[in-house]
């Protein structure tokens, strides 16, 4: 039943983001999303750092991405 | 009004020609490398120090088309948890015959009271890899990535390949991934058996492992859809979901068993952990350019079969203080629920459960990081940053299966790390 609750919920979401929140940006209107640091990942190397001392460190990992290598650290 | 209008038709002036600059700078980028240098030096106080050179360099040999190889090197030394819970007594650990990777030959590993006790180690690892981007039409990329690493005791060889689609007006992307991995555990001095007593040496004869390497695979898949809010929102929301199975226990991990009463330590036994592991995250991401400054923002719910569910909360706010200068404050909290096999210690006169660990990682936390970042660009693409973090895990420290003496001692010390790196990115 929550695993219902959380797809609808989640379904909610980008439905209400599709018809309420998102603007029609023209191509000339994107100089700002071009930027480096409007990038979702703007400098991987440092994310690769990053993920690889928490997935030694924690339990979780992935969900940003996928691919990467593997290590013995856990 | 009249101000207004000559605002906007400013704003799309500037916009024109920032476009038209964006457009300069990824033709000089065509048929060019861009070479990536790093280090990160990682410190825990008392326990393990890493130090991580690692460089990258992406080549883009037409407009849409690249690829980037690169090549980390991990040099790891210091203590690690046993997983032996702290006492108040003296402790002395029989060291198992493949926790050697320090060179030790000592056969017991004294532990002082009040003290969390440690293992020494010393590896390496060097891991290679190679990102191939391809545009298969104006709207459709693929993504093919292959990765090998090696250390002592771990191989790792893996594959990914993924698709992004985006719509003909380019505001969204779909994404479609997948990746596998096969793993080789190579413990030293042979693979344990597990859930077994450890003895001092004279007395321990029988056949502590069973053969000298175990396989481990992981497989992950992942669909997303990033979308373009409005001129300064962009948003980012992932579904993911694997499976590890083959051997997932860690070799060099033990398990105290204590006094139900006294809660002094009694024996140590090696750990098992169940050998699949379900695991499955939702991810969201917003970037928000302000009229100067940006803003990075994520959260993750996480859960999996060993029945931890984590929760993810990070942010990042870049000040630019001029047109090549900006700083990056960041912080990330993290916490975690236990997984269910995971104990501080066993109780010595019940019986032992069909998998166990006291790895510290599998126990209910809260993480938190700090940090900074200062970074100089130079060029479309050259960069020199530099970033210091601060990171420290709480756990339980008075939990409440403690038992006698373990009542007054603290079960999950907090942990600090110091974390620094610095980056060189060049245009050549």
């Amino acid at each position: 039943m929550k695993k219902l609750i959380f797809i609808f919920g989640l379904i909610g979401l980008i439905n209400s983001l599709s018809g309420c929140m998102i603007a029609d940006v023209k191509p000339w209107d994107r100089d700002l999303l071009a930027e480096k640091q409007m990038q979702l990942t703007p400098d991987p190397m440092e994310n690769s750092m990053d993920q690889h001392i928490y997935f030694s460190k924690e339990a979780s990992s992935g969900g940003q991405a996928i691919g990467g290598g593997g290590c013995g650290c856990n | 009004m009249q101000l207004n209008k000559k605002k906007s038709i400013r704003l799309a002036l500037a916009a024109a020609s920032c476009t038209l600059l964006a457009e300069h700078a990824n033709a000089t980028e065509a048929n060019g490398w861009i070479i990536n240098f790093g280090t990160l030096f990682y410190r825990e106080d008392n326990r393990v120090n890493i130090m991580e050179p690692m460089v990258t360099a992406k080549h883009k040999y037409n407009e849409e088309d690249s690829f980037t190889l690169r090549y980390i090197r991990d040099t790891m030394s210091g203590a690690s948890p046993t997983g032996a819970s702290i006492s108040t007594k003296q402790q002395l650990i029989p060291v198992q015959s493949n926790t050697s990777s320090s060179g030790s030959t000592n056969k017991y590993n004294p532990v002082d009271p009040y003290t969390l006790p440690l293992s020494k180690f010393l590896d390496e690892r060097i891991a290679v890899g190679i990102n191939w981007n391809k545009s298969l039409s104006r709207t459709f990329h693929s993504i093919l990535g292959a990765n090998y690493s090696t250390e002592h005791d771990y191989r790792s060889t893996s594959g990914s390949a993924t698709f992004l689609k985006d719509t003909a007006d380019k505001l969204t992307t779909f994404t479609l991934g997948v990746s596998y991995s096969n793993d080789s555990v190579i413990p030293i001095g042979g693979v344990p058996i597990p859930l077994r007593l450890l003895q001092p040496p004279s007395i321990d004869n029988g056949e502590a492992t069973q053969g000298t390497r175990k396989n481990k695979q992981v497989l992950n898949g992942l669909v997303g859809v990033t979308q373009v809010i409005s001129r300064r929102v962009l948003m980012q929301l992932n579904f993911s979901a694997g499976k590890t199975s083959g051997y997932l226990t860690d070799p060099y991990k033990i398990i105290s068993q204590v006094d139900s009463i006294t809660g002094i330590t009694q024996d140590y036994i090696t750990e098992k952990r169940q050998d699949h592991r379900y695991r499955a995250a939702v991810y969201w991401k917003t970037v928000v350019h302000l009229p100067e400054d940006v803003i990075h923002f994520s959260y993750r719910y996480y859960r999996d079969s060993w029945a931890v569910k984590s929760h993810t909360l990070k942010a990042d706010y870049q000040f630019n203080i001029t047109n090549h200068l900006y700083i990056i404050p960041s912080a990330r909290l993290y916490t975690q629920t236990r997984a269910k096999f995971f104990h501080y210690s066993l109780l010595k006169n019940e019986p032992i459960p069909a998998y166990a660990s006291a790895d510290l990682r599998l126990a209910p936390m809260i993480s938190a990081t700090a940090g900074l970042k200062i970074g100089y660009n130079f060029g479309s693409n050259s960069e020199i940053s530099a970033r210091i973090q601060h990171m420290r895990q709480y756990g339980e420290k008075h939990q409440a299966e403690a038992v006698g003496l373990q009542k007054q001692l603290d079960l999950f010390p907090t942990l600090q790390v110091w974390m620094f790196n610095i980056e060189l990115t060049m245009d050549i």
